[in-house]
C-alpha cells in the first residue's frame, strides 16, 4: 500500500537535493532562452498550493489580528521554518523574513533568480483557498511583489515581499 | 541497521533542511512538469529529470563527502547500505522493502532488484487535477516518475565507487512505478564494469585527490567497523578464512583438517607463535634473553607463572576463552576436530599453550634444562661449594644461616601468593564479567544500545525543533 498525500503532510523530507534541482531547472530554462522564468516558478508554487491545501490548511480564517500567527503556522508546518513577519498596512506591504529558507541556502554566482520565487506563487494561492474555506467579512488578500533579498544571490536571509490588502 | 549506520543516518538527516514530505513531492512533480513544458516529450523529460536529479545530488554529496566516505566501496557492500543511502538522499525512512538477486554468468555481480512498498515520489499521484502528466503513456522501457530520485541515488552510489577507485558502477532503472499502474516501486540495479558505462563521467574526473584521512577511511569504512562491532568473532573468522583462501589456496575446512588428531599441537602452536610474533616487534624478547642472567630470571618467572596461573586465574575466565575458541572454530574447522578440542579441559588447553610458549622461549635463549625446580634452589646453588670454602666453623655457620634465610623468604613469598590469590581472582573475575556483560549488551542490540539510540533520537529531535 503506497503513501497517500495525507500521510506525507506531516512527514519530513530532506530538501537538499530538491532545492538544488530547482536551481538546475532555472539553469535549464535560461539555457532554453525562456524569458518568463519568474512566472513559471510562481506557477509551480501556485500548483503546489492548490494540491497541498486539499490535505492541510490552518484551522481558522486569516485576519489582520492573527495574520502573523497563521503565517508562522503555515511556514512551520509546510517548510519547517521559523519566520519573522513584518507587515505595514499603511503601505500594504507584507514582508516574510526567513533565515532558513527551504529553497535558498547557498549563493550561486550564475543565478539571479532565487528559488523562493516559488513561494511568491504559493502563498497568495494558499491564502485565497484559506479565505474560501473560512469566509470572513474582511478578507485579507496577498499578491506577489518580489524577493528583495535571498541567500541564493548572496544575502544572509530571504525576504519575501508581498502586497497585502483588506477587502 | 547497525549502530554506526544509525548514527550516520541521524547525522545525515540533521544536516539536511527538512520540509513537509508532501511539499517535497509536489515540488518534484512541478519540476517534472516544467521540464516537460520545455521538451514536450515524456521520454526526454524522464531522461532530463534523471540527469538533473543526479546533478542535484552531486552538489550535496560534495558538501557532505566526509560522511559518505565512511560507506564501503565495493558494489555488493554498497548495496547493503541502500537503506542508508535512501535516507541520506530523501530524508525519509524507506519502509518495507526486499532484495532479489539474479545471478549473471558473465558478470561477477548479480542483477539486483529492490522492491519498495512505499514510493514517496508518487504517493497519491493522480488524485488531484494538478497531476496533469499521465505516466501510463510513458514507454515501458523509459522508467517512471521516480526517475529524478533514481538519478540522485545512482549518483551517490557511483560517487562512492569512484572515490574508492572501484572499477564497477551501478546503473539503476525503474522497472515498476506506482504512477504507471504498478503495485510496487521496483528498481533494477545492474553492476557494470566502468568501460561499459555509457553516460557522462565528467563529474568523476573532478573528484579531488585522496587525502591521508580519505585513505584511512578506506581502511575503516562503515561496513568493516560495523561488522566488527556487531559480530567481532565473525569478522575475525572471515578475515582468517579469506587469508587461508588467498595465501594457501585452500578452503579453511581443508586447512584445519590437517590438524585433525593433532588438536593438542594446535594449542602448542598458539603458544609458540604468540611468543615469536611478540618478538617480531624489534626482537626485543630475544635481545633481553641474550643476557644469561635475564634469561634465567625470565625462565624462573615463566615457570612460576605456569605453575601458579590456576591459583590466580578463575576457572570461569579460562573456560570462557575455551568456549570462545570453540565458537571461533565452528564452521571453520571439521566437526571431529571441534569435538576433540571440546573434550580437552580448559586448563589442559592452557597447559598446552604454556608448553608451546616454553618451546618459543627456548628458541629465544632460555635454557630450561639448566633451571632448578625454582628460583630458591638456584639461589642455594649460587652459594660457594664446600671444597671452595676455608674450613672454619664461622663460615660454615654463615652458610647454614644464609640457607635458612632463603627458605624463610621463599615460604614468606608463597604465603603472600596464597593470601593474594583470592583478591586477585576476585578482581580478575569481576573485570572479566564486567567486560563480558558490556560487550554482550552492546553487540546483541541489548537494552543499553536501544536506550542510547532512544535518547540520542530525542536529542536530535529537540535540536531539529530548535533549528526549525
Amino acid at each position: 500500500m503506497n503513501y497517500t498525500r495525507s500521510d506525507l503532510v506531516h512527514a519530513a523530507a530532506a530538501m537538499n537535493q530538491m532545492r538544488n534541482a530547482v536551481y538546475h531547472l532555472i539553469r535549464l530554462m535560461k539555457k532554453e532562452n525562456i524569458d518568463d522564468i519568474n512566472s513559471r516558478l510562481q506557477r509551480m508554487g501556485k500548483n503546489i498550493a492548490l494540491t497541498f491545501s486539499k490535505y492541510w490548511l490552518p484551522n481558522s480564517t486569516i485576519t489582520k489580528k492573527n495574520l502573523e500567527t497563521i503565517l508562522k503556522e503555515i511556514y512551520s508546518t509546510i517548510f519547517k521554518s521559523k519566520i519573522n513577519v513584518d507587515v505595514d498596512f499603511g503601505k500594504n506591504i507584507l514582508k516574510i523574513i526567513d533565515y532558513k529558507c527551504c529553497l535558498c541556502k547557498y549563493n550561486y554566482p550564475d543565478i539571479d533568480l532565487p528559488g523562493c520565487e516559488v513561494l511568491q506563487g504559493f502563498l497568495p494561492t494558499f491564502i485565497d483557498i484559506l479565505n474560501e474555506k473560512f469566509p470572513y467579512d474582511k478578507i485579507l488578500t496577498v499578491k506577489p511583489k518580489e524577493i528583495s533579498s535571498s541567500k541564493a544571490i548572496g544575502d544572509t536571509r530571504c525576504v519575501q515581499e508581498f502586497y497585502i490588502s483588506e477587502t | 541497521m547497525g549502530l554506526l549506520s544509525w548514527l550516520i543516518k541521524k547525522i545525515g538527516k540533521s544536516l539536511g533542511r527538512n520540509t513537509s514530505a508532501l511539499f517535497y513531492t509536489l515540488l518534484y512533480r512541478e519540476i517534472f512538469k516544467e521540464i516537460h513544458n520545455i521538451t514536450n516529450d515524456l521520454d526526454k523529460t524522464i531522461k532530463l529529470m534523471r540527469v538533473m536529479g543526479g546533478e542535484a545530488s552531486l552538489e550535496s554529496i560534495e558538501r557532505q563527502a566526509s560522511i559518505l566516505k565512511f560507506l564501503p566501496g565495493e558494489p555488493d557492500r554498497v548495496l547493503k547500505y541502500f537503506e542508508l543511502i535512501w535516507v541520506i538522499v530523501f530524508g525519509m525512512e524507506i519502509g518495507e522493502y526486499e532484495y532479489e538477486e539474479e545471478v549473471m554468468e558473465e558478470s561477477p555481480y548479480p542483477i539486483v532488484r529492490v522492491k519498495i512498498e512505499k514510493c514517496p515520489v508518487c504517493g497519491g499521484y493522480g488524485e488531484d487535477p494538478e497531476d496533469t502528466i499521465d505516466f501510463k503513456k510513458i514507454n515501458s522501457e523509459s522508467g517512471g516518475m521516480a526517475c529524478g530520485f533514481i538519478g540522485m541515488i545512482e549518483k551517490v552510489i557511483n560517487y562512492l565507487l569512484t572515490t574508492k577507485n572501484n572499477d564497477f558502477r551501478m546503473k539503476i532503472t525503474e522497472e515498476k512505478c506506482y504512477a504507471k499502474g504498478a503495485d510496487i516501486l521496483q528498481f533494477r540495479i545492474n553492476i557494470i564494469n566502468i568501460e561499459e558505462q555509457e553516460y557522462n563521467m565528467m563529474a568523476e574526473e573532478e573528484i579531488s585527490e585522496e587525502s591521508f584521512v580519505d585513505k584511512l577511511r578506506d581502511r575503516l569504512d562503515l561496513d568493516r567497523i560495523e561488522e566488527f562491532i556487531d559480530k567481532p568473532l565473525d569478522s575475525i573468522k572471515e578475515r582468517l578464512s579469506n587469508l587461508i583462501k588467498d595465501k594457501m589456496h585452500m578452503e579453511p575446512d581443508d586447512f584445519f583438517d590437517y590438524f585433525t588428531n593433532y588438536e593438542e599441537d594446535i594449542f602448542r602452536i598458539i603458544g609458540y607463535l604468540t611468543i615469536h610474533l611478540l618478538n617480531e616487534y624489534g626482537g626485543i624478547i630475544e635481545k633481553f634473553l641474550s643476557n644469561e642472567l635475564f634469561a634465567k630470571i625470565s625462565g624462573y618467572l615463566f615457570k612460576q607463572f605456569e605453575e601458579n596461573y590456576k591459583i590466580f586465574l578463575p576457572f570461569d575466565v579460562i573456560n570462557d576463552y575455551h568456549q570462545l575458541l570453540l565458537e571461533f572454530l565452528e564452521n571453520l574447522a571439521p566437526e571431529e576436530m571441534i569435538s576433540k578440542i571440546e573434550s580437552l579441559s580448559p586448563t589442559e588447553c592452557t597447559d598446552l599453550i604454556f608448553e608451546g610458549a616454553q618451546g618459543a622461549f627456548e628458541d629465544l635463549g632460555i635454557d630450561f634444562s639448566e633451571l632448578k625446580e625454582n628460583i630458591w634452589e638456584e639461589l642455594k646453588r649460587q652459594q660457594p661449594v664446600e671444597d671452595e670454602l676455608t674450613i672454619s666453623s664461622i663460615t660454615q655457620k654463615g652458610k647454614e644461616k644464609g640457607s635458612v634465610f632463603i627458605q624463610i623468604f621463599q615460604e614468606l613469598l608463597l604465603l603472600i601468593n596464597a593470601i593474594l590469590s583470592l583478591p586477585i581472582r576476585l578482581i580478575l573475575a569481576r573485570e572479566h564479567e564486567s567486560l563480558k556483560t558490556a560487550i554482550e549488551s552492546t553487540t546483541s542490540g541489548g537494552e543499553v544500545l536501544e536506550s542510547i539510540k532512544l535518547h540520542a533520537d530525542r536529542i536530535i529531535e529537540y535540536l531539529e525543533e530548535i533549528r526549525s
